[in-house]
């Protein structure tokens, strides 16, 4: 076995074209392949990162956004442990997207779910969807919000690492409310997704 | 001062004159050395003379060779000019001839094409066009501009120029005809042809597209017959898969064969591009089978049918609409399998044809690269994946509501026959969970595989799970529960409306089988994930790792189930316990509280003859086990034994610790702990050591023949056992030896606390020395009362108090002569006591000192014994630490009558022994002893002591002569604690001692306690 403390799974859902497979190539593999093509499925990747002396394992499963793999796409909701909703920030209608995304998230994942809302390709000139209209959408929707560029690499690093430390935290103070107090979304059923799945702890 | 300048002048014209004598010292000596050399250059110059002909003669021979090597320099380049100039020469000549037969082969050709097309021989008219085409173009034009006859030779050009492209118009033309004649061997004639006449692509292009055509009425015919299948057909349900196995067949075949031709006429790597091209057809034809079989099979209807039940069931309870029947979906779920597969194979099959010509045809490494990023370009970007993933996806949304249902079926006619200790619904789960993940496999997609994966751990984990779970949580009804529990079980169930009221049996039944396979289905989930992976590597062998990682984190999430499970079964074990074990099993031991366990041989003797407690115990476990062993699985039977065994040994541990023990109680006790753990580990197939490991401890120290003995088992060196008891434990176990058999004082230290004479702290400190000290004939545990009698004659100081009690039981143990056998009925004693006077005066001084007075009463020495009256004398004392302790204890002793025949009555060791304990040993003050009627021999004696006693103990005895009078008497003992005889204002001595008599016998039982206790010290 490798050496690590954690391992949690990262999935990341968005409209087909917002840089999802950029987003994972860049941090996983520092690349930012243009013409990628859509992708197929899922795919998987994995890295590890050190957060304060202890290595975790981030498995990141990079959905397809078409409609027609959303049946594949689904399935991995329920294991996740955080989703990373990703739109394109040049793009009006990947932003008119989120309300449906999240309805699909409220129903297969786990209401313990870390989400973090993220709005890619900030490098381009032609921004449709102001800094502040998705930040004020993530906060009503109790989400994290970062804007990134997989192309300029700038706050993928950051993205992914922020996870990992809130996941870390998380799984050390088992189940304790999280972020801000304002959560009227959450807790409404009783969750019947088991603990167990949190965090595989080896030894 | 002249005269001074001149000196000084003088002096130094001296030295100057000394320095140039010196300087024409060494001149002279070099003149010498120089014409000392003379000789010997003017011979080296002669030698030198003699050499300069035979240099002349060597300038010239190398003159004369360099000459030479320029000449033959010169001729060898020139040589090698004419070997280039005939080179060249060659060359020309070569080129010369190529063009000749060029020519003559163009002559030829222009000849021959001409009759070639009128005679129809396209195929040497191709053959004729090929070579002129071979030829170098612009070198053909260049020797035209040499030569004279041009005209002649750019006729024959022109002449090959039009050939060529009236025999590509011929060739394309008559392909067409041969195409609309389905001319087979025409079409294959001139597919030929295409190639000779460099048009390659437009060759490909035009035969592709007539394979395309065939391939498309094939298709349509196949396609037409399959709709006009009747309903009736055996292949009917899977009659559109069929189709497609048809035309991907069709295409497969078309491919093989055709592959050769093109590999030969066009050379390899061509393959792609023939493929593109039937690519397309296969794309139009998937789509319209897709097309004809949505129409039919109603899939977006179902599919929209089974979305919005989805949809409903989780919004609201209420789903009165037509469901579905998941068993109609298995044969529509087959087909999509098999269609899908079907796909994939194709997609394969090109993929690896394509491969391979790539790698035989394409050299070039860059070359296949762009052409296996064409392929992948073409198969992402056909509609026939996208045809196959909308299959996928459907697949899925069935396959997904199929298990869903038929697990949900599974779970609501769950039943049990008799005999079985898992009902029906863990059997049909899996295997439903089996079958679906097996037809996920048959698709030969790892996301299809995948998804099914993760669902059916969602359907385990929630669905599942739940029921078994809800199931147990309605608990074990126990018919030893009280009423208002087995009341409210009773409500509960009822209002699950699962129970019938009043069969209690039937759902214990329940939970039992709840429990059961809740063990069962982890079994189940560990066998399927194994038999999954291989069945996966199986069907697709050659995962990267990539693929294999994804799989590998679905299976771990699908057997991570076991864990949610095993959280079920340990839930049911923790109801089980406590409403069928605890209740039960809490009574049975405390019986053991009725025993008794300070038992006398004879006691022993009836108990093991008896039922004893502990066959009892296990008679009664074993009824209860008995009722479970053989409904619970066993896994889930050891399980329950352990949270027993835990039970009882927790439960005896705390009975014991309530209750005292004698030696033989401690006996038993340890006999009834090992048969116990005997019979469990009998019982059971794991190890109940450990459990038993504390009991198996206590029941050890209170079975041991001396409480001490324990230093055999504490502590760091060999032997020493691993404690599973801390030493306070330790100490309160060790205190349940001793606990009966207290030393009464009458009072408690608690009070001498509280009056602030001595401190809890002390106590304690001296109580944590007692436990580690190492000293064998000093007890692990002292009273507290007799440790704060200690801690009072030492003033509280702790040290001294240690060493006190130290002496204290050193001594009783060398003389057992003066401190053992303290029964008044012994002989000794009873003579003693009518030899003297032994007496205990009943009044304290104003210091709260006691004090006992003795003197003679039969001056016979023949009846005097030294050991019984020092032996009395200490129990004089004894008499004194009965209620509220005196601060010091004063000896008053009328020596009349002591005479040397007394003397010679006494024996030294003794006698040092009883003035060190007096001293140094006594939990009492020794604060004087006056010693009236002294006489001689009593000096005698006293000079004897004095050698081993020190100075201050001495000083407390004093020697009174004889005649003292009363009032002097008086001034040292006051009135009130003498007797009458003595001018006191007590009784007569007579009386007293009578009445000390008294005061023995009440202590008696004191004495006999406080030697065993002393004696359970082993020495």
């Amino acid at each position: 076995m490798d050496d690590y403390k954690f391992l949690f799974k990262v999935v990341l859902v968005g409209n087909a074209g917002v840089g999802k497979t950029c987003l994972v190539r860049r941090f996983t593999q520092g690349l930012f392949p243009p013409g990628q093509g859509a992708t197929i499925g899922v795919d998987f990747m994995i890295k590890t990162v050190e957060v304060g002396n202890e290595k975790v394992k981030l498995q990141i499963w990079d959905t397809a956004g078409q409609e027609r793999f959303r049946s594949i796409t689904q399935s991995y909701y329920r294991s996740a442990h955080a989703l990373i909703l990703v739109y394109d920030i040049s793009s009006q209608p990947t932003f008119d997207c989120l309300p449906d995304w999240l309805r699909e998230i409220e129903e297969y994942a786990s209401n313990k779910v870390l989400r973090i809302l993220v709005g890619n390709k900030i490098d381009r000139e032609d921004r449709e969807i102001p800094a502040d209209v998705g930040e004020e959408f993530a906060e009503r929707h109790n989400m994290y919000y970062l804007e990134t560029s997989a192309k300029e690499s700038d706050n993928v690093e950051k993205l992914f690492m922020q996870i990992a430390e809130d996941l870390m935290k998380q799984a050390r103070t088992r189940d304790l409310p999280r972020y801000d107090s304002n959560n009227q979304t959450l807790d409404g059923k009783t969750s019947t997704i088991s603990d167990s799945s949190c965090c595989s702890r080896l030894q | 001062m002249t005269e001074s300048k001149y000196a000084e002048l003088q002096k130094s014209y001296q030295q100057e004159l000394k320095k140039l004598e010196k300087e024409e010292d060494a001149l002279v000596d070099e003149l010498n050395n120089m014409l000392n050399h003379k000789v010997f250059l003017e011979d080296k110059i002669k030698g030198f003379a003699k050499l300069i002909p035979t240099l002349k003669v060597i300038k010239h021979e190398a003159q004369d060779l360099v000459n030479t090597i320029n000449n033959i320099s010169e001729s060898s380049e020139k040589i090698s000019g004419n070997i280039r100039s005939l080179d060249n020469a060659r060359n020309r000549v070569d080129e010369c001839q190529a063009r000749v037969s060029d020519l003559i082969d163009l002559e030829i050709c222009s000849q021959g094409v001409q009759t070639a097309i009128l005679d129809s021989d396209y195929e040497k008219g191709a053959a004729h066009v090929h070579r002129f085409l071979s030829m170098d173009q612009s070198l053909l034009k260049r020797t035209a501009n040499d030569m004279d006859s041009t005209s002649s030779m750019l006729k024959s050009v022109r002449t090959l120029q039009d050939a060529a492209s009236q025999l590509r118009a011929i060739v394309t033309h008559k392909f067409t005809e041969a195409v609309n004649a389905e001319d087979l061997v025409s079409i294959e004639r001139f597919f030929k042809i295409f190639p000779l006449l460099g048009l390659h692509e437009e060759g490909i292009k035009e035969f592709c597209s007539y394979l395309r055509s065939k391939v498309a009425v094939t298709a349509e015919k196949n396609l037409k017959s399959a709709l006009n299948t009747p309903a009736s057909d055996k292949r009917h349900t899977v009659v559109y898969a069929d189709t497609l196995t048809l035309l991907y067949e069709g295409l497969a075949r078309v491919t093989d064969k055709q592959q050769p031709l093109i590999e030969t006429y066009y050379g390899p790597g061509r393959l792609l591009a023939a493929i593109s091209i039937l690519q397309k057809e296969c794309d139009v034809q998937t789509k319209r089978v897709l097309l004809e079989w949505g129409k039919t099979r109603q899939i977006n209807k179902k599919i929209q049918m089974i979305n919005e039940l989805s949809r409903l069931s989780s919004s609201s309870s209420f789903n009165k609409i037509d469901r579905i029947e998941p068993k109609d979906l298995d044969i529509l779920i087959v087909e999509i399998t098999l269609m899908h597969f079907r796909i994939e194979l194709y997609i394969r099959f090109i993929h690896r044809k394509i491969m391979l010509d790539a790698e035989v045809g394409v050299p070039n490494q860059e070359d296949r690269n762009k052409i296996v990023k064409s392929l992948e370009q073409l198969i992402k970007n056909s509609d026939l994946s996208q045809c196959k993933h909308e299959l996928l996806s459907h697949y899925l949304r069935l396959e997904q509501y199929y298990m869903e249902e038929s697990v949900a079926k599974a779970v609501a006619m769950d039943s049990l026959e008799t005999g079985q200790q898992i009902s029906s619904m863990v059997d049909d789960t899996f295997f439903i969970i089996r079958k679906c993940i097996r037809r996920s496999i048959s698709t030969g997609s790892l996301d299809g595989i995948c998804v099914i994966i993760n669902n059916a751990c969602r359907v385990l984990e929630s669905d599942f799970s739940e029921v078994l779970r809800g199931r147990l949580r309605q608990g074990y009804p126990s018919g030893y529960l009280d009423l208002t529990q087995a009341y409210n079980v009773l409500q509960s169930s009822i209002q699950q409306g699962r129970l019938q009221s009043s069969d209690t049996e039937q759902s214990r039944m329940a939970f039992i089988v709840a429990l059961n396979n809740s063990d069962n289905s982890t079994e189940y989930v560990e066998a399927l994930c194994d038999n999954v992976l291989k069945e996966i590597e199986q069907a697709l062998p050659n995962l990267n790792d990539n693929d294999r990682g994804k799989l590998e984190s679905c299976l771990s999430g699908l057997s991570s189930v076991t864990i949610n499970l095993k959280d079920i079964i340990d839930y049911g074990i923790q109801q089980l316990r406590s409403s069928a074990i605890k209740p039960r099993i809490n009574p049975w031991v405390d019986q053991f509280l009725n025993m008794n366990h300070h038992l006398t041989d004879d006691e022993l003797s009836a108990y093991e003859a008896g039922e004893s407690f502990v066959q009892t115990l296990i008679m009664n476990l074993e009824t209860l086990l008995s009722s479970f062993k053989d409904v619970l699985t066993s896994s889930n039977y050891d399980l329950l034994t352990q949270v027993l065994t835990a039970e009882v040994t927790q439960r005896l541990e705390k009975v014991i610790m309530k209750s005292t023990f004698n030696r033989l109680g401690g006996l038993v006790l340890d006999k009834e702990v090992r048969s116990l753990a005997g019979y469990i580990t009998a019982t059971t197939s794991w190890s109940v050591r450990d459990k038993f490991a504390r009991l198996t401890q206590i029941a050890t120290v209170l079975n041991l023949e001396q409480v001490s003995e324990i230093y055999d088992y504490w502590g760091s060196h060999d032997g020493a056992l691993t404690w599973r008891l801390t030493p306070t434990e330790l100490r309160g176990v060790i205190a349940l030896r001793l606990e009966k058999m207290s030393l009464d004082f009458n009072f408690t230290a608690s009070e001498i606390i509280k009056e602030g004479k001595t401190t809890q702290a002390s106590v304690t400190e001296l109580k944590k020395w007692l436990f580690t000290n190492t000293e064998k004939f000093v007890p692990v545990t002292i009273q507290d009362e007799l440790i704060v009698l200690f801690l009072l004659s030492c003033d509280n100081d702790i040290e001294l108090a240690k060493k006190t009690i130290k002496v204290y039981y050193k001594i009783r143990r060398e003389c057992p002569d003066i401190f053992d056998n303290r029964s008044l009925e012994r002989a000794e004693l009873q003579k003693a006591f009518k030899t003297m006077r032994f007496v205990t005066i009943p009044v304290r001084t104003v210091n709260n000192d006691a004090v006992v007075y003795i003197s003679l009463r039969d001056v016979n020495t023949s009846n005097f014994e030294m050991l019984p009256s020092m032996k009395l004398s200490f129990m004089l004392m004894d008499t004194h630490q009965y209620g509220n302790p005196p601060d010091g204890i004063i000896f008053l002793v009328d020596m009349e009558g002591f005479t040397a025949m007394h003397l010679t009555k006494l024996r030294p060791d003794p006698i040092n022994k009883y003035f060190i304990y007096l001293s140094e040993g006594l939990p009492m003050k020794f604060k004087a002893m006056y010693l009236l009627n002294s006489n001689y021999f009593l000096e005698k004696l006293l000079g004897i002591i004095k050698m081993f006693l020190n100075q201050e103990v001495m000083k407390k005895i004093q020697v009174f002569q004889p005649g003292l009078s009363l009032d002097e008497l008086a001034e040292i003992i006051p009135k009130q604690c003498l007797p009458k005889e003595l001018g006191g204002e007590l009784e007569g001595q007579e009386e007293l001692s009578d009445k000390t008599l008294q005061l023995l016998r009440n202590r008696e039982k004191f004495w006999e306690v406080e030697e065993e206790l002393r004696k359970s010290v082993k020495c």
